[in-house]
């Protein structure tokens, strides 16, 4: 854990350098030490570094947080280790059904998708929608459709399914919805021009009804992101991130209370989540490009890499 | 003495507020004959909630009673009389939201529903998620037993007028974006908050706006309730009903100081024209808009009811 500079500069020699940080998360949920094999385990652990390896990069050069936090979030897409994109949970019809989102925090400018199912990299068809629309979220088949027309890749329905989410969607059918697996990605940027940016992906929660919407594209509650306060992204049981507006909570503890932000997140998860019967975690990365992290499952897939 | 004044606080700590949407009006343009005609529809909404209130009726039944009324009036921006999205369909949303439980429900994109606020509600009561949207919304009211209607149903030829020349003007952003919404305490000091629209005229297909969006559109907890109307994107990025309880909550102001921070000054900022309506735990209630015009109302538990249309310096925080 790197000491870190209230005034968000760190002298290398004789010249300031910004900050720049990254902070992601695979989900939040039943992933204990004892459960998981070394094997598994260390596929995570290397699949996490590997992904903030490309995000610090992009930022190092100078990059803006909008992209690394893009280029971070296809990056997991892309691995069958979470549920999002390629590896996401089936819901109750047997299908994919996708939700993403992305802001960014000078403009508070958003875009967000919900219910696709062809497009190969969800958080990609949000950012269109937020640079190329004047909406901020888009679904369905509308979504779809613009994502065509913007030129992004689509891939057949299959594409996403992966071994593991069948095998759990057949254990979760039909009334059972203990041990939910929580696996939506998520992450936050702060570039060298103090600019923070969030990002989240998901497939949502197993089983689900269709047409459900959960926290990851519903700006406010599963992500967040102003550039003036902080960046912060939620995985778990979606509903209750929804009820607690949690993402925007936190930044308003932030500047309303002048939280740290990692009391911002402790508060936030406990006040808002925990306190309904909700479980799950949240990552937060302020404007001098502090860390707060916080769960209340067995496990947390996340890291950070900062200056 | 002491016995009077438990039912006079009784009677006081109810209280109802609603509107109708902000923005469109054009002081220049509305007759007398309009006004007369708007202010009664308010006034019959006011009293489907208030009614519940005097007889001890919870907020959430208040709230769902108004917003009814509303959906079912041509008039309105909702349900019946919703706009024509850029396929000339109507497309509804709406959402809900129990202040003392932090329960909600919201449903979007919904073609078929008669009153797509109580198949939110629905949502929150009868089921283990807090949104639908499109089908999975619709199979779900179905399922539900709640009344369903032909597409057709909610045309009326006035929305269907001003569609045409939206199209005609092509990229003209939809300035037709009006809600319906209705916030209440109830005399157990709980509260409710709910909102329901058409969305906005000429809106790209599978948009969706503010008003289903928990936190944007419609948000309650147990110190206040908030419902928006106006320019559903900026209320999304700026949180604005969450943000309101927030500033509530966390700077400790009232809840008009924290209504008119986040409306006259951060949505001025960001470039957002609406207006929301809010409640608080004591039964002070909000009306705060940014634009010429909100049709609004409110009523306590004197039974007095009052309407308002334009930005006038009356009624617009008690």
């Amino acid at each position: 854990v790197s000491t870190q500079s209230t005034w968000g500069f760190i002298k290398i020699g004789m010249k300031p350098v910004a900050k720049i940080a990254i902070v992601i998360h695979g989900g939040a949920g039943n992933v204990a030490r004892n459960s998981m094999s070394k094997e598994i385990a260390g596929k995570y652990e290397k699949m996490l570094t590997e992904t903030l390896e490309i995000g610090y990069k992009l930022l190092s050069q100078g990059g803006s947080s909008l992209s690394a936090v893009e280029q971070v979030v296809r990056h997991m897409e892309e691995s069958t280790l979470f549920d999002a994109g390629k590896g996401s949970v089936i819901n109750e019809k047997g299908e994919v059904e996708m939700d993403s989102a992305i802001m960014e925090g000078n403009t508070l400018k958003a875009g967000s998708i919900a219910c696709v199912k062809t497009i190969k990299h969800p958080i990609s068809l949000a950012k269109k929608v937020m640079e190329n629309t004047p909406h901020v979220m888009l679904f369905g088949d509308g979504a779809e459709k613009f994502g065509i027309k913007e030129g992004l890749e689509t891939v057949s329905k299959e594409y996403f399914f992966s071994e593991p989410r069948i095998w759990e969607m057949i254990d979760v059918k039909p009334e059972s919805t203990k041990e939910k697996k929580l696996g939506t990605v998520g992450a936050i940027a702060l570039d060298s021009c103090g600019m923070i940016s969030a990002g989240v992906s998901t497939g949502g929660t197993s089983n689900k009804m269709q047409g459900r919407i959960g926290d990851s594209p519903i700006i406010g509650s599963g992500i967040y992101a102003n550039s003036k306060t902080c960046g912060a992204v939620c995985t778990g049981t979606g509903e209750y991130f929804i009820r607690g507006v949690v993402a925007h909570t936190v930044s308003a503890l932030y500047e309303y209370k002048g939280e740290s932000i990692q009391e911002a997140v402790n508060l936030a998860l406990k006040g808002k989540v925990e306190s309904i019967g909700g479980q799950g975690g949240i990552i937060a990365l302020d404007k001098t490009g502090k860390v707060g992290m916080v769960y209340n499952t067995p496990g947390m897939f996340r890291g950070y890499m900062e200056s | 003495r002491r016995v009077h004044g438990i039912i006079k606080t009784q009677m006081e700590s109810i209280a109802l507020a609603i509107h109708g949407g902000a923005g469109v009006i054009t002081q220049a343009k509305f007759t007398p004959e309009m006004d007369k005609i708007y202010k009664n529809e308010l006034e019959l909404a006011l009293k489907a909630g208030y009614e519940i209130l005097i007889k001890g009726g919870s907020a959430m039944n208040a709230v769902e009673a108004s917003v009814r009324y509303l959906e079912d009036c041509p008039l309105f921006n909702a349900g019946k009389g919703a706009v024509f999205s850029a396929e000339g369909e109507n497309e509804l949303d709406a959402s809900i939201m129990e202040g003392h439980t932090l329960r909600a429900g919201a449903i979007a994109a919904v073609t078929t529903i008669k009153n797509p606020i109580t198949t939110a509600r629905a949502v929150m009561e009868k089921s283990e998620h807090v949104m639908l949207i499109g089908q999975g919304a619709e199979e779900f009211s179905k399922k539900m037993g709640l009344e369903q209607v032909d597409p057709s149903y909610y045309y009326t030829e006035e929305r269907y007028q001003e569609f045409l020349e939206a199209k005609k003007e092509d990229e003209k952003k939809g300035k037709k974006f009006g809600t319906v919404g209705a916030v209440a305490l109830d005399k157990f000091g709980h509260i409710a908050a709910a909102t329901s629209t058409g969305g906005m005229t000429n809106k790209k297909f599978g948009r969706v706006g503010g008003v289903p969006i928990i936190g944007a559109g419609t948000y309650a907890n147990s110190l206040c309730g908030i419902s928006c109307t106006g320019h559903g994107e900026f209320f999304i990025r700026a949180a604005v009903a969450h943000d309101i309880a927030a500033i509530m909550e966390y700077k400790k102001v009232s809840l008009d100081e924290a209504a008119k921070e986040v409306i006259h000054k951060k949505m001025i900022e960001l470039g957002g024209e609406g207006g929301i309506i809010a409640v608080d735990n004591t039964g002070n209630i909000s009306l705060v808009l940014n634009t010429e015009g909100m049709y609004r109302g409110f009523v306590k538990g004197d039974g007095k009811y009052y309407t308002s249309i334009f930005k006038d310096k009356q009624h617009n925080s008690i």
